[in-house]
């Protein structure tokens, strides 16, 4: 039995439903999920309140992409606007976006979690299987380093310079054109985002998706979720354009990734073991290096090496790990500094820039609570995110680093994004950074990591979901996305959530 | 309303207040007015008028670079907040009024005149003060109102040769 992808345009009166598994979001965990179980032969209706694109919309222009596939028309930002927050909306979530950077979750982490967070039984060898059958269907390999483009050439380069450890990344690709547009839908289908992959999967052995349609509600009765109510928007203005969706389910699974999943479940009057809190960001800064030749950024694989040499900086320290991202004009420009004819004056040399980026990995150190998703008294979600001083001195330390990488590398220069730039034009000038400020507002500040807020843990006074990702109280109502993170990763996580969705699939099925 | 209840939050009622009342519209002159080359969807011609001044100034003309009004950015920014949450909207809109109102302008900056009215080296001085205050609720404010134009700006293929990128290549995947 073949399924369907019904968008506003086909959802032509209300729709009241029965199922066996409604699953709520399209993204990296419901994807996986959702093929899993309709595999297994039940009934499953999917929810994503994006639009249904493919690679015949991807027209590579940011001014169209960031609107059309990210959240709040890609200004989605913590309440001070300190840190900008990308983050995916549409059929094949988050993943249509990415830049397909593939890590099996770290050994040192699954040991935290369950050391620190009493997490017992996600252990390497039993998440390996479901890793293995993950790699194979996404075509996760390594990058060839012949491939890499000069903005990744820089991190390699400056890291083997300096004797720092800096590894080929692997994608999940599959007919890569090397374009460098990942971030705003491969035109290729080269990608093997949700969307090309587990969604189409799913749908040709009888999963219902309805796009466009967002789950407003949970509606629960004792100790069980009873339905799940939704509205189809309008993908115009967003806005409820009338159509209602119920789905009456025996299992719920909310997949809307870290933010939407804690928002959802708050909107449904669900707050219990802390829900929103413990969101985790990965918060990123840059700096960039001036060349003498062109790098072009803009074009060839955004990420295709990494560098983990300062993950771990001793028990007290925020540790880091160090990428490159794509260098699109309009992205590149939210990060450049100032205004009018002096960012007109920097970003004509983009051609000739190098961007290195730093993720620092939040929610390890004791006492860390990360950010916290509420919301607002007119519906929308806030966001809202202390960098506190181990963040600081992480976001300092890191930019010494990228600034020694790019200037090993070969650059002439390299620049902070303070709003006073701090130039660096030798080994020396970086000891200028330890005088910079750091911290909110002083310097862009990027997430494309969300995770938590609906944390997995034993306590349910402490976590959201226990550790088979069952919520605490109700118990046919699964979370399935990176927001059972009990911490940041310290490597991107999407694979990290494609397999926890691979290895949940028989407990979910199960609760039937 | 949400923008106000957070701003006295996180900085303050002193701080807030003098940032809110120019929602109340105490200008003291006119705003310049700017005719729209297509029909308005989200702003008043009063708060088009006052973006089209703070996008040519955030986004000048200059060498290679067109001004921002040039290239119908003020439109394209009215057309983008047609789509957007209207709580947003709104912020933004109130947000230009902050701009260009008169009066935190004479308590904050000195000045009595609307931004609109100002000559381009007063406008930037003006967005300077913003950008660097030390108060971070304008820095707030103004990172609002300059990202908005960057990314349509920037984002806009008519600024692609002065950036230097040529722009995306043609895959025939469109439709
Ligand atoms: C620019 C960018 C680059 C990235 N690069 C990488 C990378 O190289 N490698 C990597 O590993 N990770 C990367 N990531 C992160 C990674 O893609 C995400 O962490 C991952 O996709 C998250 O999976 P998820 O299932 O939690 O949520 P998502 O993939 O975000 O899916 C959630 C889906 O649910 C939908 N939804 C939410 N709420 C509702 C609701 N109430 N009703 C209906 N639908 C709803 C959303 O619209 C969305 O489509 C990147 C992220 C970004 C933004
Ligand atoms: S770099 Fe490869 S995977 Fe990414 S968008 Fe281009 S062709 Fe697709």
């Amino acid at each position: 039995m073949t399924g369907a992808i019904l968008t506003f345009r086909d959802i032509t009166a209300d729709v009241d439903v029965e199922c066996d598994v409604c699953v709520i979001g399209s993204g990296a965990g419901g994807a996986v999920l959702a093929e899993g179980l309709v595999s297994r032969g039940l009934r499953v209706i999917m929810l994503e309140e994006g639009s249904h694109h493919t690679n015949a919309d991807f027209d590579l222009q940011e001014g169209h992409a960031f609107p059309m596939l990210y959240q709040e028309r890609g200004g989605r930002a913590t309440a001070d606007l300190a840190i900008a927050i990308l983050q995916g909306r549409a059929v094949g979530g988050t993943t249509v976006i990415n830049w397909t950077t593939c890590y099996r979750t770290p050994d040192r982490i699954l040991e935290h979690w369950r050391s620190k967070h009493g997490i017992e039984g996600l252990d390497p060898q039993t998440l390996a299987p479901h890793f293995d059958a993950i790699e194979q269907r996404l075509n996760i390999t390594e990058w060839p380093p012949e491939a890499m483009n000069a903005n990744n050439r820089v991190l390699w380069d400056g890291c083997k310079k300096l004797g720092w450890e800096v590894t080929p990344l692997r994608r999940n690709v599959n007919g890569c054109a090397n374009s460098g547009y990942c971030g705003l839908g491969c035109p290729v289908n080269g990608k093997q985002s949700m969307l090309v992959t587990y969604v189409p999967d799913a749908v040709q052995q009888g999963l219902t998706l309805y796009a466009n349609t967002r789950a407003d509600r949970l509606e629960y009765q004792d100790q069980k979720i009873v339905a799940v109510h939704a509205t189809v928007r309008d993908p115009a203005d967003d806005q409820p354009n009338g159509r209602k969706i119920t789905v009456r389910p025996k299992v719920v699974a909310v997949c809307g990734g870290a933010i939407n999943s804690p928002a959802l479940l708050l909107r449904s009057d669900i707050s219990e073991g802390g829900v929103g809190r413990r969101t985790w960001l990965h918060p990123v800064v840059a700096i960039i290096g001036f060349h003498e030749h062109d790098i072009n950024g803009f074009y060839g694989a955004p990420q295709s090496v990494g560098s983990h040499q300062f993950i771990d900086r001793g028990p007290d320290k925020v540790g880091f790990f160090l990428e490159t991202p794509p260098m699109q004009p309009m992205l590149s420009s939210l990060a450049f500094t100032g205004f009018g004819a002096a960012r007109h004056q920097v970003i004509s040399q983009l051609p000739r820039i190098n961007t290195l980026i730093a993720l620092s990995v939040d929610g390890l150190l004791p006492g860390d609570e990360g950010g916290t998703v509420s919301l607002r008294s007119d519906g929308r979600v806030s966001i809202d995110y202390p960098v506190g001083p181990a963040l600081q001195e992480s976001f300092r330390e890191s930019s010494k680093v990228m600034a020694e990488i790019a200037l090993a590398a070969g650059a002439t220069r390299a620049s902070s994004l303070h709003l006073q730039p701090i130039p660096l034009k030798t080994k020396q000038d970086i000891a200028l950074l330890d005088a910079a400020p750091w911290g909110a507002l002083e310097h862009p500040i990027f997430t494309a990591h969300q995770m938590g807020g609906c944390t997995m843990g034993v306590d349910p006074q402490t976590s959201v979901v226990d550790p088979t990702l069952r919520h605490h109280r109700y118990k046919n109502l699964f979370v399935v996305d990176g927001s059972v993170f009990p911490t940041a990763l310290g490597v991107n996580p999407s694979e990290t959530i494609y397999g926890l969705a691979h290895w949940a699939t028989d407990t979910v099925a199960s609760a039937i | 309303m949400e923008l106000s209840r957070r701003l006295v939050l996180k900085y303050g009622l002193a701080g807030a207040s003098v940032l809110l009342l120019a929602g109340t519209g105490l200008a003291l002159q006119g705003t310049t007015p700017r005719e729209p080359r297509q029909p308005l969807q989200a702003l008043s011609s009063q708060e088009f008028s006052i973006l089209w001044a703070l996008a040519d100034r955030m986004a000048p003309a200059h060498e290679n670079f067109p001004a921002a009004s040039t290239i119908e950015v003020p439109e394209r920014i009215d057309s983008f907040l047609a789509s957007v949450d209207p709580a947003t909207r709104g912020e933004v809109k109130l947000l230009l009024k902050i701009v260009e109102n008169a009066l935190p302008g004479l308590i904050l900056d000195g000045r009595v005149r609307p931004f609109s009215k100002c000559s381009p080296e007063t406008q930037d001085a003006i967005l300077e003060g913003w950008r660097t205050s030390s108060i971070s609720a304008r820095r707030t404010i103004f990172k609002a109102l300059n990202n908005l134009v960057a990314a349509t700006y920037y984002g806009s293929p008519e600024t692609y040769a002065a950036v230097g990128y040529p722009g995306p290549p043609n895959y025939g995947n469109l439709k």
